[in-house]
């Protein structure tokens, strides 16, 4: 185990080490016949939760798919009205952000406190910068154009009478997208709170880093279909 | 069903219990299993996904500049293949490297694929209903009836406020947002937006340079009966006609009449409809 | 069966229903507790309590259509000896009642009525039958059928419960607001359009939105129970069958909930917003939603029926002393009726819906048939020459038989295009869902509840008072819907608060039939209240189960079992198995029992 850490114990705070928080205290709960039953039990609760988002996204993906089967047109136009570099830009922020999620992973089960804590500060970053781009450069340009959802629509350049469907289900999907987003990135924050202050994640206990980690992945997932979907395919 | 002790003694292997620690408290037990990803193949796969990214967009622009510059208009199932495939495989490279499917038990596989089957057969069954309305019985292609909330394109845009259907922003005089749009001609390209008028009007660029960049992004969005269109004065124009705002595809889902009560003016203002019966 | 004594034992702990001295701490107890059996409990009252709102709503429905509304025109001589023609409205019932009440307002008689049976259908389904049977009796006895000592995330499963009574809060300020008139189904437009005041609409549907968060914590948490916490030797086909049937039900949970939750948010922006996608005149489509919805809500009486089948299979076994006849097909069944029910929702929108994709959903729906044909045959021939005991629990499970069979078979016409067409949101579909839903559902509930009351809560019922409850019920049930069946085939629609003259007999008998229906809770409800008050102690296994609930004490202890079980015998081996506790004058039990090598 020694061989693996970058910190000596010694520089810790004795309060940090003594803490039934620290991943060296932390034990099973009482239900439980191990530790690693727990973390493959928590493993599979967060895989079954991620299946509900993504029946929950295939509600917007059902609506995009026959409204774009219906309006060909609509769908057309919309995608023209998106830049794909805010997009491209936005995915490769993503992208950035779920390899340093990863990398968070990786961190805790190495023991890299240091470090651990870095890739989880990017990765909070990149949710920054993506909300940053998408509010920025495209929701408060688009909404200042009257490029609107439904009946908020109020562009006069218009070509297609389905074009504010379309932009209803841009501003759903992104924005629901967009609140994923922030709660990757909070959850991020929590994992960043008790990895500072208690060190809380180690070789055998690191389940919430690893749980957040899967959760910013499918955030990522959601969007590379999302991206071409939507600013790609016309 | 044969419950023998043998099967017994193999169920209790299975389940990892350990008589000598049942509750699991020594918190080291089993940490051996866990896979640590090796680094230089994360940084591999972010490479690759952002390899993936740049193939997809760029597949996109070619084809673009393939229409703009030559007219090709390549048939829409080229453009939702490439994009769809090229993002399958970034999202199979996340799941499998990323998320670690790929080291981890085959159960969470299953899941991932078991939740990927339901949306598969969520999309697949509605898009069979909306596409085949009209393929069986053509009686059902019918005209779309009046109906809903009755607050559509024919009726002003809605404001922030969304029972005001007049935009200050955009005054139509209750009128269409479309129709209003071509009736006074505001949909001229004369008149455009994007903040590129300065750029026309700047003597140092030139009126081809202005469309190249309103169109650059916008090529198959374009109104060929604008005479200022310029690819129009090209050539390129392959819009044989215009959308119309007060059409749609036929189809069923609302009986007609049932909302015949349902007063509907320019102005989308509609009497509530009484349910009692 | 036997134990292992390891240091984990508790012999010092008590029941899980003693509490800390003192009224404040006690509640502060059962509100932080991450205990399932509390929580299970706290469940069953709320889904209890909402069972009763909704049943009330379901009275004062059946009230209304006890006469049609009629203009009765009366002549008179008047002093002068002028005939005078005076013209009253009769049969506005609950306009009546509410205006007695001084609570009618300017409503009329029949937006009064629809606010009734929107109530009674978005309480019914949401708020009670949903989270029924899983959230209850799943919650209680799934851990301590697995020899668990919880379930796997706990603090999820505290969680999922202030859910549940958070969006519950909802509906209820929905319904005190004045409630809906959208039907249960918040179909477009209705829901877009109606009512004024729409925040009325948006807080009943953002009360099935949340709602619907409790269900899938619920279901994922069930999941990873069976998954990771089964005893010491409980293989897959070691669990009992209504583990198969929770571990079915919670799959399609996780899977079908999340679509209702995108479904009724967009609504909720159609309603705000007037976004579109399901508004015709901007080019969405009304049907749209209804696909939307029923890929949830059909799966979703899947969830109501498929615990109530696990329970069927316990009772039956247990009260007839009999092995399960075909295990592995009850079990398989349930997962069959789970994967079957995500390819059949098209069957509630046929006469809305192109043809192609109608006779698709109609032939799939046939197969729904066949796993469920596949239980109940099994359940009659786990019956065929066992030691049945006409008990509460035993004569709901034959209740259960026959009037789900009912349901299920009613339900074939309905699947069929042709005869759909005839019968559709007739009385015909009421009654056909009632059988299923109440016949099956509720009347399987209302047998587990009696079943495991006494481990629940350690307490014995009052037999014989069950009993006339469980009769006034089955006669009162039949009375209401058998007769609606008839109304539906003359062709009475549904959800209509008035009709012709000719209908008024069969709804008059329906009527009556509901208030014996209702007479027989309220007598359950006395029972209850009795054997929580004055009941005798109930033995830790008074029916003789051998399933691991039956090896805790009555009640069971805080952390379930004083040792770590290990499962030496399967859950319905009454042949050759002596139960745990068994006294020899509490019951017989197999001549051949303990005489097996163990």
């Amino acid at each position: 185990m020694s061989t693996m850490t970058d910190t000596n114990p010694t520089d810790v705070p004795q309060s940090i080490l003594k803490s039934p928080k620290h991943w060296r205290n932390r034990i099973a709960g009482h239900h439980w016949r191990s530790g690693d039953e727990e973390f493959d039990a928590a493993k599979l609760g967060m895989w079954l939760f991620l299946t509900t988002e993504v029946l929950l996204f295939a509600g917007i993906f059902c609506g995009y798919a026959v409204f774009r089967m219906m309006y060909p047109e609509a769908w057309a136009n919309g995608s023209h009205y998106l830049d794909w570099r805010f997009g491209a830009a936005n995915t490769a922020v993503l992208l950035l952000s779920s390899w340093t999620a990863a990398n968070a992973v990786r961190c805790a089960q190495l023991d890299k406190q240091f470090w651990l804590r870095v890739n989880i500060i990017v990765t909070i970053a990149c949710a920054a910068l993506f909300i940053f781009i998408k509010l920025k450069f495209e929701y408060m340009v688009k909404l200042g154009q009257g490029k609107a959802p439904g009946t908020f629509f109020s562009y006069p350049h218009a070509h297609d009478a389905h074009e504010p469907l379309w932009w209803s289900l841009y501003y759903i999907g992104t924005g629901i997208h967009a609140l994923h987003v922030v709660i990757g990135a909070a959850l991020f924050g929590v994992v960043l709170y008790y990895a500072k202050r208690y060190q809380a994640y180690g070789p055998t206990q690191y389940t919430l880093v690893e749980n957040a980690a899967l959760y910013w992945h499918l955030v990522d997932l959601v969007w590379i279909f999302l991206f071409p979907l939507l600013y790609l395919i016309h | 069903m044969d419950y023998t002790e043998h099967t017994k003694a193999e169920n209790v292997a299975q389940l990892g219990w350990d008589p000598e620690d049942p509750h699991g408290i020594n918190p080291h037990h089993g940490e051996h299993h866990h896979f640590i990803a090796d680094w230089r193949m994360q940084v591999g796969v972010l490479a690759i996904l952002l390899f993936f990214t740049f193939l997809t967009v760029a597949f996109f622009r070619v084809e673009v500049w393939a229409e703009v510059a030559f007219g090709i208009h390549l048939p829409g199932w080229v453009n939702i293949a490439g994009a769809m495939s090229i993002a399958t495989i970034k999202g199979i490279l996340v799941a499998a490297f990323f998320m670690q499917l790929k080291y981890d038990k085959v159960l969470n596989t299953f899941v991932l694929l078991f939740c990927l089957l339901c949306v598969g057969l969520f999309l697949g069954f509605s898009m069979i209903d909306l596409g085949s309305r009209h393929l069986v019985n053509p009686m059902a292609a019918g005209e779309i009836s009046t109906g809903g909330t009755g607050v559509g394109l024919n009726s002003a845009p809605a404001d922030e406020d969304f029972s005001v259907r007049m935009s200050p922003k955009v005054n139509t005089q209750g009128m269409g947002i479309i129709y209003e749009a071509r009736l006074t001609g505001t949909d001229n390209k004369d008149h455009h937006y994007w903040g590129l008028e300065k750029f026309r009007n700047d003597p140092n660029h030139s009126e081809a340079e202005f469309w190249e960049i309103h169109y650059g992004d916008h090529a198959t969005h374009r109104d060929p009966m604008d005479e200022h269109d310029y690819f129009t004065q090209l050539g390129f124009g392959h819009h044989a006609e215009e959308s119309d705002a007060n059409k749609s595809r036929g189809r069923t889902g609302m009986t007609p009449g049932i909302f015949s009560d349902v007063a509907v003016d320019d102005h989308g203002a509609h009497d509530s409809h009484d349910d009692g019966h | 069966m036997s134990t292992l004594d390891t240091h984990a034992g508790h012999h010092d702990e008590g029941s899980y229903l003693s509490g800390p001295p003192g009224i404040m701490a006690k509640i502060w107890q059962w509100a932080t507790t991450v205990d399932h059996k509390k929580i299970g409990v706290m469940y069953l009252f709320a889904v209890l309590f909402m069972f009763f709102v909704g049943g009330t709503a379901a009275l004062l429905v059946r009230y209304e259509l006890i006469d049609p509304m009629r203009d009765v025109i009366t002549q008179s001589v008047n002093a002068d000896g002028d005939l005078v023609e005076t013209t009253t409205s009769t049969g506005e019932n609950l306009r009546d009642l509410f205006s007695g009440l001084g609570v009618a307002g300017d409503l009329t008689g029949t937006q009064i009525y629809n606010r009734a049976f929107t109530l009674h259908g978005a309480v019914m389904v949401f708020m009670f039958i949903v989270p029924s049977i899983p959230a209850s009796l799943g919650n209680f006895f799934l851990p301590v059928m697995l020899g668990a000592k919880d379930v796997a995330f706990p603090r999820l499963n505290l969680l999922s419960w202030y859910i549940y009574l958070f969006g519950s809060a909802f509906g209820i300020l929905s319904i005190l607001m004045g409630g809906v008139e959208t039907g249960w189904t918040f179909y477009t437009p209705y829901s877009t359009t109606t009512d004024a005041d729409h925040w009325r609409v948006v807080l009943m549907v953002t009360a099935a939105f949340i709602l619907g968060f409790s269900s899938i914590l619920t279901g994922l948490n069930f999941v990873v129970t069976v998954h990771k916490l089964r005893a010491p030797g409980m293989g897959w086909f070691d669990m009992p069958l209504f583990i198969w049937a929770i571990y079915a039900t919670s799959i399609i949970q996780v899977l079908a909930t999340p679509v209702i939750g995108i479904t009724l948010l967009l609504l909720i922006f159609e309603r705000i917003m007037n976004i579109g996608i399901f508004d015709p005149a901007m080019g969405g489509d009304p049907v749209l939603y209804q696909h939307f919805f029923w890929f949830y809500s059909h799966p979703v009486v899947y969830v109501m029926i498929l615990p109530a089948m696990g329970i069927i299979s316990e009772l039956l076994a247990i009260h007839a002393r009999k092995h399960i006849f075909g295990y592995r097909a009850i079990a398989f069944s349930s997962l069959g009726i789970a994967g079957v029910s995500f390819l059949v929702w098209g069957h509630h929108i046929f006469t809305a819906m192109g043809e192609l994709a109608a006779i698709l959903f109609s032939g799939l729906t046939f197969l729904v048939a066949i796993p469920t044909a596949i239980k109940v045959f099994n359940w009659i021939a786990t019956l065929y020459k066992g030691s049945i005991v006409l008990n509460t629990p035993m004569c709901y499970g034959l209740m259960f038989l026959f009037t789900f069979s009912i349901g299920g078979l009613t339900g074939l016409p309905l699947a069929t295009l042709a005869t759909d067409l005839h019968l559709h949101d007739s009385y015909y579909v009421v009654a056909h869902f009632h059988y299923v839903m109440m016949g099956g559902t509720v009347i399987a509930f209302m047998g587990g509840i009696h079943h495991w009351w006494p481990k629940m809560f350690g307490k014995m019922y009052n037999e014989p008072g069950a009993l006339i409850g469980m009769g006034l019920v089955f006669i009162g049930f039949n009375v209401t819907f058998f007769t609606q069946f008839f109304l539906g085939t003359q062709g009475m629609p549904r959800r209509y608060a008035n009709y012709v003259d000719e209908f008024q007999t069969l709804h008059q008998i329906s009527t009556y039939g509901s208030w014996i229906l209702g007479l027989g809770f309220l007598v359950h409800l006395a029972v209850f209240v009795h054997s929580l008050i004055a009941g005798e102690k109930a033995p830790a296994n008074p029916w003789g189960g051998l399933t691991l609930e039956w090896e805790c004490e009555s009640p069971p202890i805080e952390h379930n079992f004083h040792h770590e079980p290990i499962v030496k015998h399967g859950p319905y081996d009454f042949e050759t198995t002596v139960p745990p506790h068994w006294d020899p004058k509490d019951y017989p039990i197999h001549p051949d029992a303990g005489k097996a090598a163990h």
